[in-house]
């Protein structure tokens, strides 16, 4: 199912899932993407300033920062609305 | 977390799972049905020794919609396991849910709709033409119950043809059901991915305005 998935829905699972810093290879399995899609997710989400990189010693993990709060609960509203107002499918 | 938004899902999700079961399940008995009828038939043409129209007619719809039922029930359990599989998750997890898992299995929903569209779409068409093709042969059945009193000029009726009749149009009223709910299904998914798109504007902005 998640190749049907589209880019703003995945930023938003990658944001949420970095709340807590994670490792590249923890977000991808988590978020069910290839190598080549997560590196450039990932890269486009830090340019963009929703993730910033954390060193945890020799490991790199990413974290979301005060802009992806933000993301995530525009998306989350614009999402819910879809059941808030829109009259729902009912037998 | 149980919110309106939380609560609407659930009956969602509840009523698509009830919708695709009893697909599944008319589909299973109606395509054992179609085959019976098929072969019963079959068997009363051998018999008589004598080819007549009607009910050659009868095997050749009966035959259409056995066809018809094979691509229903490949349907049918391909749309069942994807709903049912987003059910059991979201059951495992109903009572503990945070707003962020909400919007989570609002996504898959999603997800799942956009993987199954054409699928649905083919449902409906399906279903509308296996409901005609079973109205059809219940009609043919209670036309020959009448008809057999009428050519022998007595009141006598083949009553042992009203369970095949009433069969097969109760077969047609559920197909018909099925079709129509599963268009209502559409629509207001179709609604919620136009929304979307225009919420994908929005987020685009966002992100735009909130570049470093």
């Amino acid at each position: 199912m998640s190749e049907r998935r589209s880019r703003y829905e995945i930023y938003w699972e990658i944001l949420v899932f970095c709340q807590t810093p994670r490792a590249f290879t923890v977000i991808i399995n988590r978020c069910d993407l290839n190598s080549k899609t997560g590196q450039e997710y990932i890269e486009f989400l830090s340019r963009k300033g929703y993730l910033s990189i954390v060193k945890d010693g020799e490991k790199t993990m990413y974290a979301a920062t005060g802009h992806a709060a933000e993301y995530i609960t525009l998306f989350s509203r614009l999402y819910q609305t879809l059941f808030d107002e829109i009259p729902g499918f009912k037998l | 977390m149980r919110n309106d938004v939380s609560t609407q899902f659930e009956d969602e999700i509840k009523s698509f799972w009830i919708l695709s079961f009893l697909n599944l399940v008319f589909a299973a008995i109606t395509m054992a049905y179609g085959v019976m009828f098929i072969v019963t038939r079959l068997q009363e043409m051998a018999q008589a020794g004598f080819l007549s129209a009607l009910p050659v007619i009868i095997v050749i719809v009966g035959f259409a919609a056995a066809v018809l039922c094979i691509k229903w029930i490949v349907s049918s359990v391909e749309i069942f396991s994807s709903i049912e599989e987003l059910k059991s998750a979201y059951d495992a997890r109903e009572e503990q849910m945070t707003p962020e898992e909400t919007t989570g299995f609002i996504i898959q929903m999603v997800n799942q709709y956009r993987t199954n569209k054409a699928l649905i779409h083919t449902m409906i068409l399906v279903c509308t033409l296996g409901g005609f093709c079973f109205f059809a042969l219940g009609i043919m059945s209670s036309i020959e119950f009448i008809s057999l009193g009428l050519t022998s000029g007595t009141v006598s009726l083949n009553y042992l043809l009203i369970p095949s009749a009433l069969l097969s149009l109760g077969i047609a009223m559920v197909s018909l059901t099925c079709s129509y709910y599963f268009r209502k299904y559409t629509s207001v998914w179709d609604m919620r991915l136009s929304e979307i798109s225009r919420s994908e504007n929005m987020l685009e902005k966002t992100m735009e305005q909130n570049s470093p």
